[in-house]
């Protein structure tokens, strides 16, 4: 059993690829019953059928074997359909009126084409919630702009101060952060929906938009403009006001280490593991914040000499024994040997039928007494139509009538495709 | 209209940006916040940068941001009687979120234990136990060890880069931020007090688009590229008076964007029309795209090509994000009356629900101490007494 901290709680999942899922998935590792609706015979970006880069080695079919797909779907229930059919908008409007949170993802104003705008499932379930995250939100002059993650981060100022000191824009890659920030503000957004309801007793509606719940994240840079009139742009790993502070090369090409030092006290660690105590002592000029400050490029250099004799783990250990900041920039590959993750029983065998047992990456958080579990894999398209729709008063047969003319699914083929293109 | 967390009450300790950042979530959307700082002001108030460059504990751009709404007390928790003031603030409270060392942390987590008490969540680097858990790291290093650092660069094989300033250690913060609402809400719901432990790496490692879930199902490592010629036009692009940030290279992306610049023929020509000739003619097709933008303003570019639903957006800097009309029409921003800097603008609510956020002023260090005591039942001469210890301040 994962956590029961939301237990009772019910949400329905109309979202695709990353944000949005990942939202669900976070309430669903708290105890939610979530239920996710993938789109049928329509398949999401996330359910190719021709193999591409995201694709996982391994039988049956490809659709079940995307990374994206799999990371961000644990702990739910699975059902496809068609809400834009008869029978398959008859099965959603009965999971709204079962549900308490509805969380969907589309551009504006294409679920209200579709039927489900808020009015409709407001209607449906006074009671129930909708969170709607359009890159841009709701309302406003962008309603209906498309984006991905990249986009959002060149609008709220992110790409301005994520490249190399005095480099060119151009080379700045795409940043997809909100594929991370959103699902958290989901999360909170939908608590928030919920408190309220106990004592309103009615649902509410949701605006999330995407580039608001990261751009906060960027305070900092903000204040350089708002209170001292500077336009921040980018310091590569450099701090105006911290040296050292900064990314070395170490001994192996490719691998790469950060070494900082905040305080006089880190400082002084730092120097006693570069093997020159001496820095940090009363009179020496890089024994104080202020002369390490105009000494920035000797202190690199010397730190560069260091670092780049060694690999990176031995670096990362020796400067951080020594009360120092210092660790490895650590490639996925990295992560499986780190002893503090070991230790902290991180990662988590996942079991799904088509590439065997693999070890996942554990949870965004620890909790006691009932800690998160992988209860359930990702589901594979469909697998829950036949308990989900029984639950919601389906008799076997108006089950069968609802595949019967392709309202829900659990394969796609290229032949249900053409069928319905038809 | 109430706001939906009237009523709640929660507590900070620590005085970080991350324990801040969680905390502000529930202030702005009404619940009361308690600060509890230490006497010389936390990292949060000491982080640059400052109005008008003067450094000062009440005038810092993450305090104004980030400490709206809540209310301040200095109390020295690593001692008995700070504790003892700690534990009376506990009862009642529904939250308490801390940011300390780990045994630090270990006893203010002791004094909440109690059956009055609060769910916790503990925000860390690298969790409260483990070999790690003593180590000291910072935006920069914390995010190092989260994968993401190491596919961000602005060349292959060039230097990983941060993201800006504090962006990780907010995410951290907001992570706390969430679990703690689900604690919260358990422990009204069922009686349960929980525990959380937010580890930064684990919080930043575990959430999507890391990079690990591709190495242990693909067995690949992504890493910086470059610009990218081959597939296109993804990435920043100069136009008139800036850049734009393209993302347009998928099939029907590519020709909504031919078609936007007016040479839908270029669809089929064979220089484009299938990937391994596509990837040889990226300056062929500059001749094309590229004095369209030269042309155009970001503004044009945007409008223009988002009438064809081509994914793209201006690259915008923070003068300039506060002027944008979506921000605007929204209500991004807000300008809060800061008592001793004045007008200050910040980012507005991070998603939109009827009347149900605000962000309201911040707190000059230790600005409530003397009516949090008054109404925790300290009279004027155990406050003394208090204040004397060098507990309070």
């Amino acid at each position: 059993m994962t956590s029961s901290a939301l237990s009772g709680v019910r949400v329905i999942d109309l979202a695709e690829v990353w944000a949005g899922p990942f939202g669900a998935c976070l309430l669903a590792d708290m105890g939610a019953d979530v239920v996710k609706v993938e789109s049928f015979p329509r398949r999401s970006l996330t359910r190719p059928l021709v193999p591409d880069a995201r694709v996982a080695d391994g039988p049956g079919p490809v659709y079940e074997r995307v990374d994206s797909q799999i990371q961000g779907n644990r702990n739910k229930r699975h059902i496809a359909l068609d809400f834009r059919s008869e029978g398959g908008g008859g099965v959603l409007r009965r999971l709204l009126a079962w549900g308490d949170l509805v969380i969907e993802g589309f551009a504006s104003g294409t679920i209200d084409r579709a039927g489900f705008g808020w009015e409709a499932v407001h209607a449906i379930n006074p009671r129930i919630s909708m969170i709607s995250m359009p890159a841009w939100g709701v309302r406003g002059p962008y309603r209906g702009y498309v984006a991905l993650g990249s986009s959002i981060d060149a609008h709220v100022g992110h790409v301005s101060l994520r490249g190399m000191p005095g480099g060119a824009v151009e080379d700045i890659p795409g940043g997809f952060h909100t594929d991370a920030t959103s699902p958290i503000e989901v999360v909170f957004a939908a608590l928030t929906a919920l408190r309220r309801r106990e004592r309103s007793g009615e649902g509410s509606f949701i605006d999330l938009s995407q580039a608001e719940g990261f751009a906060w994240a960027l305070a900092g840079s903000l204040g350089e403009w708002e209170l001292a009139g500077r336009v921040p742009v980018s310091l590569g790993n450099r701090d105006p006001y911290v040296v050292p502070h900064g990314c070395y090369p170490s001994a192996v090409p490719g691998q790469w280490v950060v070494v900082a030092a905040e305080t006089d006290a880190q400082w002084a660690g730092l120097a006693s593991a570069l093997g020159h105590p001496e820095w940090a002592e009363d009179g020496h000029p890089w024994a104080s914040s202020a002369g390490r400050l105009r000494s920035r490029r000797e202190i690199d250099r010397e730190i560069a000499a260091f670092t780049s004799g060694q690999p990176q783990a031995e670096i990362a250990d020796a400067i951080q024994s020594r009360g120092a900041i210092a660790a490895p920039v650590a490639a996925p590959s990295a992560l499986l040997p780190s002893p503090q993750l070991q230790h902290r029983n991180w990662f988590r065998p996942v079991d799904q039928p088509y590439f065997g047992t693999r070890l996942f990456p554990g949870f965004l958080w620890q909790m006691q007494p009932d800690p998160p579990q992988y209860e359930r894999p990702s589901g594979l398209i469909g697998e829950h139509n036949d308990e989900v729709l029984t639950e919601l008063g389906y008799g076997r047969d108006e089950i069968r009538a609802l595949e019967e003319a392709h309202a829900i699914g659990d394969r796609y083929d290229a032949e249900t495709e053409a069928l319905l293109g038809a | 209209m109430e706001q939906p967390l009237s009523g709640m009450r929660v507590l900070e300790v620590g005085g970080t940006i991350a324990v801040a950042a969680a905390t502000k979530q529930f202030s702005d959307f009404g619940a009361e916040v308690i600060k509890i700082e230490p006497p010389a002001g936390g990292e949060l108030r000491r982080t640059p940068p400052f109005a008008d460059d003067r450094p000062h504990l009440d005038t810092g751009a993450y305090h104004l941001a980030l400490d709206t709404g809540k209310r301040s007390l200095v109390l020295d928790v690593e001692t008995p009687s700070g504790r003892e003031v700690l534990g009376r603030l506990c009862s009642g409270a529904q939250l308490l979120f801390l940011q300390l060392p780990p045994e630090a942390a270990g006893r203010v987590l002791g004094v909440a234990d109690s059956e009055s008490g609060p769910s916790t969540v503990a925000i860390s680097p690298h969790g409260l136990d483990g070999p790690y858990a003593g180590r000291v790291e910072n935006d920069m290093s914390m995010f190092a060890w989260t994968t993401r650092m190491y596919r961000h660069a602005v060349e292959a094989d060039g230097e990983p880069l941060r993201y800006a300033p504090n962006v990780a250690t907010m995410q951290v913060g907001a992570t706390a931020a969430a679990v703690g609402f689900g604690a919260a809400w358990g422990q009204a719901h069922d009686g349960t007090r929980r525990h959380v432990d937010v580890s930064g790496v684990e919080a930043l490692a575990g959430n999507v688009d890391t990079g690990y879930v591709d190495w242990v199902l693909l067995g690949t490592e992504r890493r910086a590229r470059g610009r990218m010629t081959e597939n296109y036009p993804i990435g920043n692009y100069a136009c008139r008076d800036g850049y734009v940030m393209f993302a347009a290279t998928l099939g029907p992306q590519f020709q909504r964007l031919c078609t936007a610049i007016g040479h839908p023929e270029l669809v089929d020509d064979p220089r484009f029309n299938e990937p391994i000739a596509k990837s040889q003619h990226w300056a062929d097709f500059m001749e094309f795209l590229g004095p369209w933008l030269d042309a155009r303003t970001r503004s044009e570019v945007f409008h223009e090509m988002q009438a064809h639903r081509v994914m793209v957006a201006p690259v915008l800097d923070m003068s300039e994000v506060t002027e944008d009309p979506q921000a605007k029409a929204r209500g991004s921003f807000v300008t809060v009356e800061q008592p001793l800097v004045g007008p200050v603008t910040i980012h507005g609510a991070p998603f939109q629900m009827e009347e149900a956020w605000e962000a309201r002023p911040s707190p000059r260090l230790g600005e409530h101490g003397t009516e949090i005591l008054d109404a925790l039942g300290y009279g004027r001469d155990e406050q003394i007494a208090l204040f004397r210890a060098g507990v309070t301040g």
